[in-house]
């Protein structure tokens, strides 16, 4: 198992280093100057070109890439804003908390709604509750998730006033508080997302039903409860965590939509931020971090389902 | 030609026989999804050509009406009616996302075919490559692609076309790598038919239905990321609406007038609803990978 995840964990550092040059890339290839965007009608020619010397533009690309990894390496350094003209990683990394916060209870309510209502279909296959529960699983797959966010504002907060619309108290301020702000935005990721993995545990559990170890196990005598909860439910688990791992990626872009709605001050607001104010130092770093966190998250995934299923492993 | 199409032979009466269940194309889901589609595209063209209120006049006197039967959806801040502005909005949003989807199907069938079929040192740097690119949330890509060339339509166009590009590519070159081996495409290749020719004769008939399954299926994304980039801000700009950019001028009157995100947000659920329908029901019908039920869940490493 140690070996399988240092082997994982090893593999991160070519994908990371890629991204890297992707998000750099994207900047210097994609048209348009930032300094002529950032500065406006009122940027001279002369004003401009000071600012591309000042931000280092008009050395060549490959230079510039070396900097950039050479700083973000030796001093974790990922450049300055344009806009605040202020150290990028401070301020990143000031948000990270906020934004793991929301990623984890999101988490929590899309396994708490998908598992249950997927197993659920499964157990009672072929019947009228499955055939309910896969409508109600397409029309929430059909459902943006801002849109399940403002309904729950309308209810929760405006008309039965159980939670603020938003806001956020750090997790060490005042933990009680901090948790009650993020129950809303992380249930409009959940049910932004839940529907996706009831499907998949869905599938994941009937063909498991399927299997001859979940077929003989009523002839030994065990009860209908047992054979679903200990063969089937049990050996669905595995692929959906896969499932889920697959999902983060969702999970982080409808983030930015969700701390945006309810002014969660994470990363996403920090990257829509910088993308209306075409901050693109800002918004380089922003991705890459979104990025790096996508792909620990996912391997972490994957490594829980190398624990769980020894067959993965070899 | 006698050679291709003999060899094509036990290949189709292979598809036909595996399938082992009726392939009937119109099943209820289809139906519902292309009538639900057909709903929207209709309400789309009739807006071309008339809406029950001008779209752009203000008309201060009837501002955040609540829905009634006079305004279906109320109306918004300056009077206007929501209905009328979503009906002319949907053909904004359907334009580019289907715009979209049609670039990423070009751009990532070459790169998946390429990838697939050429195999060896190609398909392992491109399939590298596409790993780094699937590395970043599809619409956290689109939101920086936007920043950087600026919010508008065309924009929102092309960052969603890159940000999912690498999916389509990816899963094109899944079927291919499938369908190369078999023993019909090889024969062909044997027969010392050119690349293009084994690719138009005998990949492209086992790669098009995923291929239509997946167009289908990513212009639900596509109608869902547009309105999502506008609710940001950062798609279609207002006063020009879209699906997306009726949500942003609903938001700011969240409290006020509920029903502005509410009533654009109807029409995105219909058209998304119907598309996933479609595309689901067509996976059904052309995926060849749905017909056999022992094989989704285990491949977990894929």
């Amino acid at each position: 198992m140690l070996k399988y995840a240092l082997y994982r964990i090893a593999l991160l550092v070519p994908l990371l280093l890629g991204v890297s040059v992707l998000t750099f890339l994207y900047i210097q290839v994609i048209p348009g100057d930032p300094v002529a965007g950032l500065l406006g009608p009122g940027g001279t020619p002369e004003l401009i070109a000071q600012l591309r010397h000042q931000f280092g533009l008009d050395q060549p690309i490959l230079t510039q890439y070396w900097h950039w990894l050479s700083n973000l390496i030796a001093h974790g350094d990922l450049g300055t804003s344009f806009t605040t003209r202020q150290k990028i990683t401070p301020t990143l990394v000031n948000r990270i908390p906020a934004t793991l916060q929301l990623t984890v209870v999101g988490l929590i309510f899309t396994v708490a709604l998908g598992w249950p209502l997927g197993f659920l279909a499964a157990l009672f296959k072929d019947t009228w509750m499955d055939r309910a529960l896969s409508s109600l699983t397409l029309v929430g797959l059909s459902t943006p998730m801002f849109w399940v966010g403002t309904l729950l504002i309308l209810i929760f907060a405006m008309h039965l006033r159980w939670l603020p619309a938003g806001g956020y108290v750090p997790l060490a301020v005042d933990p009680l508080t901090s948790i009650k702000d993020s129950l809303m935005p992380g249930l409009a990721m959940g049910i932004g997302l839940a529907p996706y993995l009831a499907r998949m545990t869905r599938a994941a559990t009937v063909e498991v039903q399927h299997e001859q170890f979940v077929r003989h196990a009523p002839t030994k005598g065990l009860r209908r409860r047992t054979v679903f909860l200990r063969y089937s439910a049990r050996n669905a688990v595995p692929p959906t965590v896969v499932v889920i791992g697959l999902q983060l990626g969702s999970l982080l872009g409808g983030q930015v939509i969700v701390e945006q709605l309810f002014n969660w001050p994470g990363l996403g607001r920090l990257l829509i931020q910088g993308a209306i104010q075409r901050d693109y130092y800002m918004v380089q770093a922003v991705i890459l971090v979104i990025a790096a966190l996508y792909v620990l998250l996912n391997l972490l995934a994957e490594l829980i389902t190398a624990a769980l299923d020894p067959r993965i492993r070899l | 030609m006698t050679a291709s199409t003999t060899v094509l032979l036990p290949a189709e009466s292979a598809v036909s026989s595996s399938a082992g269940r009726s392939r009937r194309v119109l099943t209820g889901r289809v139906i519902l999804g292309a009538t639900l589609v057909g709903i929207v595209l209709v309400v789309a063209v009739v807006g071309l050509f008339w809406t029950p209120y001008p779209t752009s006049l203000p008309d201060l006197p009837n501002r955040f009406q609540s829905p009634s039967l006079n305004h279906l959806m109320g109306t918004d801040e300056l009077g206007r009616d929501i209905f009328s502005r979503a009906m002319v909005g949907a053909r904004t949003s359907l334009i580019i996302s289907l715009s979209a989807v049609l670039l990423a199907t070009a751009v990532g069938t070459l790169v998946g075919f390429v990838a697939g079929y050429a195999g060896g040192v190609v398909d392992l740097v491109l399939s590298r490559l596409l790993d780094i690119l699937l590395a970043v949330p599809a619409l956290v890509l689109a939101l920086g692609i936007v920043a950087m060339l600026g919010a508008s339509g065309t924009s929102v166009t092309i960052a969603l076309a890159w940000a999912y590009t690498p999916t389509f590519a990816r899963v094109f070159r899944g079927v291919v790598v499938a369908a190369r081996d078999h023993p019909y495409v090889e024969a062909s290749r044997g027969l010392g038919l050119s690349a293009p020719v084994v690719i138009a004769k005998d990949l492209l008939p086992t790669v098009l239905p995923v291929m239509v399954v997946q167009v289908t299926t990513a212009l639900a994304w596509g109608i869902m990321d547009e309105a999502g980039l506008g609710f940001l801000g950062l798609g279609v700009q207002p006063p020009a609406p879209s699906w997306g950019s009726l949500l942003i001028e609903g938001r700011q009157y969240l409290y006020d007038a509920p029903w502005l995100p509410i009533g654009a947000g109807v029409f995105v659920i219909i058209a998304v609803l119907g598309t996933n329908l479609l595309g689901d029901g067509l996976r059904d019908v052309l995926d060849p990978r749905s017909w056999t039920t022992r094989h989704s869940g285990r491949r977990a490493r894929a």
